[in-house]
């Protein structure tokens, strides 16, 4: 069984390498070889700045990534409830998650100044109206034949929300907060090449500026497995139990 | 034994309702009607598709408030605060179990909200899912019993919670006949031991005389009550008892004749 999973995966992996092995050599080198960017990574993993680059980029995206799950479950929840809320929500959510996000980087940085905070605060707007979006749907969704139940035999607000509602919200909340980590990290790499000299994404900008595209890709790998490793080992366990008592899977937006 | 169709005597209620009126927006569900439920007794509620007999019981369950009339509950005047002075079981038409929580557990969360004693909790789940012919599964999950078996852990649940009064929807509408005929069996033998006052809501003639102390009859919606009829039968009852195949008929005939006035004739034949 373990050889069905590990076959077509390894095949995925030489097959991909090959073609990029191919294109490098199409392209008389202006994509860097899979050697050469190996070189590269190596270089980076020795460097001085590599964890402080690092360090900062890791600390921006779990802010925004947590300001964005706290704020955006929060109003979606509360607008699954209060339809006076969700009236006033669902025009500008529908707006809101047209704009192309690097639209919020510029605007807020117009507004607010070229400041960290202004660059957190850009990904937090465009990424919230997702997160509000799913929350709010799922508690729409949720069954009412079960609150019914719930207020016939008075079980008080902390019971409803832990034992009936939490249950029932849990695999869009799943989705929403994978979904939501990964939007962080891909965005915060855009903020900072475009606005921060600290950070991966501004060593990316800084390599592409002097033409080293090894380098660049070195950098955007390693961050990306970084990442990647951070989103399976830690943000997909917070939820990664089934629901008791059904065969439910949590879904993943990004995998739609 | 009294196995004719008379209307009922006045007795001492535990619950009354009077002259009430129910609806939601403009519509008017339940007009004018007048109800009682004397201390652990069975009354059935039976009555065309819509009439409002459900909105009836959610107004017993604290769900809704009465538009006029009042509700009163051990003599005292509840109305509009039913929920806070009547403890309800409520018996769905579908289980309504939390699927990711055990048996057990549904069972323990409502009695936790009824502010059953929690030294009292085992005792009573074991107790009503015996009862029920459930204790095998007290730790099984709901969505993996039948649907026989999930309708007999609700019951257990509007029991266990000590329930001032019990509600019950069509609670055997949507399970087999077979299935439906064992639990009105076993509902039937609980009265002997545990006789809570009911009120029970069904579209079946037979099922209300053979569980009932008591049937009252609703008109088409805006319902009001058309007539109450008095089963004196002795527990436990034979669902098949000749007694109660000649009640249905004639009952079947009176409301009939009302409900359905062109289809008099049919049931005759």
């Amino acid at each position: 069984m373990r050889s069905r999973r590990v076959v077509p995966v390894a095949l995925a992996l030489v097959l991909g390498l090959s073609i990029w092995e191919w294109i490098s050599v199409a392209s008389s080198r202006w994509l860097p070889g899979i050697v050469e960017v190996a070189v590269a990574a190596v270089g980076i993993l020795d460097s001085e700045t590599l964890m402080a680059d690092l360090g900062a980029t890791i600390r921006r995206v779990l802010t925004v990534w947590l300001a964005t799950v706290v704020v955006g479950v929060a109003i979606g929840v509360a607008a699954g409830f209060w339809w006076w809320l969700r009236a006033l929500l669902r025009p500008v959510l529908a707006v809101a998650l047209a704009i192309p996000d690097l639209v919020y980087i510029i605007m807020v940085v117009l507004i607010l100044g070229t400041a960290e905070s202004s660059g957190l605060i850009s990904l937090v707007l465009a990424i919230a109206p997702l997160v509000i979006n799913v929350s709010m749907n799922a508690v729409l969704e949720r069954d009412i034949r079960l609150d019914e139940m719930s207020r016939t035999y008075r079980l008080n607000k902390f019971d409803y929300a832990r034992s009936v509602l939490w249950w029932q919200i849990r695999p869009a909340l799943h989705a929403a907060t994978v979904t939501a980590f990964a939007f962080s990290w891909k965005l915060m790499v855009l903020l900072e090449a475009v606005t921060t000299s600290t950070g991966v994404g501004a060593r990316i900008m800084e390599e592409f500026r002097y033409l080293r595209p090894a380098e660049m890709i070195a950098y955007a790998l390693v961050f990306t497995v970084l990442m990647k490793f951070a989103e399976v080992a830690v943000v997909d366990r917070l939820f990664s139990d089934r629901v008791p008592g059904s065969a439910a899977q949590p879904r993943r937006l990004q995998d739609a | 034994m009294n196995a004719q169709l008379t209307f009922a005597p006045a007795e001492a209620s535990f619950v009354e309702l009077s002259d009430i009126s129910i609806g939601y927006g403009d519509k008017v569900a339940v007009e004018n009607v007048g109800l009682t439920i004397g201390p652990g007794e069975f009354v059935s509620i039976i009555g065309p598709s819509g009439c409002g007999k459900s909105t009836l019981l959610h107004v017993l369950a604290g769900l809704l408030d009465v538009r006029s009339g009042s509700v009163s509950c051990r003599d005292e005047d509840v109305t509009g605060q039913v929920g806070r002075h009547l403890r309800a079981g409520y018996v769905f038409q579908d289980h309504r179990l939390l699927p990711w929580k055990t048996v057990r557990q549904n069972i323990e969360i409502a009695m936790r909200s009824a502010h059953v004693p929690k030294a009292d909790w085992n005792a009573r789940v074991e107790r009503y899912l015996a009862l029920l012919q459930v204790s095998d599964h007290v730790d099984a999950w709901p969505m993996n019993l039948s649907g026989g078996q999930r309708q007999r852990v609700s019951i257990a649940r509007a029991l266990a919670v000590a329930p001032d009064v019990v509600l019950m929807d069509e609670p055997f509408s949507g399970l087999d006949e077979v299935t439906a005929r064992t639990i009105r069996v076993e509902l039937d033998r609980l009265r002997v031991t545990e006789a809570v006052p009911t009120l029970f809501v069904t579209h079946s003639i037979r099922e209300a005389l053979y569980l009932s102390d008591r049937v009252v009859v609703f008109s088409r919606g805006p319902a009001t009550v058309l007539r109450e009829v008095e089963i004196d039968l002795p527990r436990p009852r034979d669902y098949n008892d000749p007694v109660l195949v000649a009640l249905e008929r004639e009952l079947v005939d009176a409301v009939l004749a009302v409900w359905e006035p062109t289809a008099g004739q049919v049931t005759s034949s």
